[in-house]
């Protein structure tokens, strides 16, 4: 795993409640498998673009995947370095 | 009408977190008020506020979307769940209601978003939910399971009292059995602390010693300290209560509520003493039957005065009788917070016999020329009823009186 997904993934667990299953976050494969709610989503999607100082939060679909979410931050964090 | 009583306590105070800690506190006869730091500004000032991290405990993920009056409450609630001994499958989750009051609750976290937005365009999608004002009382419902009425009331000062009011009805009149009730408040952010300076309501605080910068009735006060904190009770039908075996702590024996209808911030007694011949009228006591009173006791210029002239009115002859304190010297004004954290001092002088002090309370103002239990608590004392004022800006007025 990559850091930057270990980063990412470290972040949206802060959002999720109590009960979700740690593993749950490796074994997720899409943005909607993630064990949280759209509302906390969206809070961990503002840190993680506090955070790398970028902007995706309409770009990341339920639907699109984590490898997917991740290569699209990697870009935005290579753009903005760049 | 069925009979209400007190059967849990559930605190998060700069006192401490248990009746113990508070009755301690009101022997020494000490304020935990002390100098308060805030932001980059050196100018001194002074509040009641708690030091631990009161986030411990509470999920990670809850506490990014609530506001410090909300986590306050959390921990009170699961103190009052506790002491009342109420576990999950162990209650009718519809039975079970939340009235909390909270006059301020989500302005500072309303603050911080404004200054994001000015300062870095930014807007985070917890904005609403940190502001929310029913967010105490919901998040306490969710904590807890429990699906009775649940309900914020924002009465500014009045706000707690108004709280115990409503649970002390919707019980005595059937609609639930259970309700936790009292109030929050987290008001010292920078925002909201220098709102209240611009207003110049806040005491000047006391150079050599900040404990001693809140003054009730005293004839060198000089204003309002801010403190936070949230303290909870649960209020139960008595025949619930017996019926499961509960400890009880006192009686709600009736609630009175009255309106100024005068002005925004200057209190008048008219309304003051309509408010306290209501909770008289509604507990079927006379003025000689209460044996204790906790004041509102801000030490504002007027307000110690209106309200002193205002207990004359309502309690006549017996009015230099009574021991009435201002616990506000000691916790600070936890603002919508602040019937409920005073109710303590009820509780402790029905069941304990002792009378907290009004601390602070070396020169009295002539004009405040009442028994205000100046600076040393009273031991071994027997009253069957006590009273509690909480008088609002806004000119809500709003008395609770325990008994036995």
């Amino acid at each position: 795993m990559s850091e930057l997904r270990v980063k990412l993934l470290e972040i949206i667990a802060s959002y999720a409640p109590p009960d979700a299953k740690p593993e749950a976050f490796a074994a997720a494969k899409t943005i909607k498998d993630l064990p949280l709610d759209s509302i906390a989503l969206l809070g961990a999607f503002d840190e993680i673009e506090e955070q790398y100082e970028i902007k995706f939060a309409g770009a990341a679909t339920p639907d699109m995947t984590i490898d997917e979410f991740e290569a699209m931050l990697a870009r935005l964090i290579a753009a903005k370095d760049a | 009408m069925r009979e209400v009583v007190i059967t849990g306590v559930g605190l998060e105070t700069p006192m401490g977190n248990t009746l113990e800690e508070v009755r301690a506190c009101y022997l020494r006869g000490e304020s935990v008020v002390s100098e308060f730091p805030m932001g980059t500004s050196d100018k001194p000032r002074a509040a009641s506020w708690i030091r631990r991290d009161v986030n411990q405990g509470l999920p990670t993920s809850l506490v990014k979307m609530i506001d410090r009056s909300v986590v306050l409450a959390l921990h009170a609630s699961d103190r009052v769940m506790a002491d009342a001994g109420l576990v999950p499958g162990g209650f009718d989750p519809f039975r079970v209601g939340v009235q909390v009051g909270c006059g301020v609750g989500g302005v500072e976290s309303m603050y911080t978003t404004h200054q994001a937005l000015a300062l870095k365009d930014h807007m985070g999608p917890f904005a609403i939910l940190k502001q929310l004002p029913n967010a105490p009382a919901s998040h306490i419902s969710i904590r807890h399971g429990l699906r009775g009425e649940t309900t914020i009331h924002t009465v500014a000062c009045s706000s707690a009292a108004s709280a115990l009011g409503g649970a002390f009805r919707m019980i005595r009149h059937g609609y639930l059995d259970q309700c936790i009730a009292g109030g929050t408040e987290a008001p010292l952010g920078e925002s909201l602390v220098r709102a209240w300076e611009a207003m110049r309501v806040l005491a000047r605080v006391d150079p050599e010693n900040p404990a001693a910068t809140c003054r009730p009735f005293s004839k060198n006060r000089t204003g309002v300290v801010l403190g936070e904190g949230a303290a909870l009770f649960m209020l139960e039908s008595e025949e619930h209560a017996r019926a499961r075996g509960a400890r009880i702590y006192a009686r709600i024996a009736g609630y009175g509520a009255a309106a100024d209808a005068a002005h925004i911030t200057l209190p008048d007694r008219t309304g003051q003493a309509a408010a306290m011949r209501a909770v008289l009228a509604d507990a079927k006591l006379a003025p000689s039957d209460i044996g204790y009173i906790n004041a509102h006791g801000t030490a504002t210029a007027q307000g110690d005065i209106i309200e002193t002239q205002s207990t004359r009115e309502v309690f006549g002859a017996d009015a230099g009788r009574i021991p009435i304190s201002s616990t506000k010297a000691i916790h600070g004004h936890l603002l919508g917070g602040s019937g409920s954290i005073e109710l303590l001092s009820l509780l402790i002088a029905l069941n304990d016999g002792v009378l907290a002090p009004t601390v602070n309370l070396d020169e009295p103002d002539p004009e405040c020329d009442l028994d205000y239990v100046p600076n040393q608590a009273r031991t071994g004392v027997h009253i069957a009823a006590a009273m509690n004022n909480s008088f609002a800006f806004g000119g809500s007025n709003s008395c609770l009186i325990l008994t036995r």
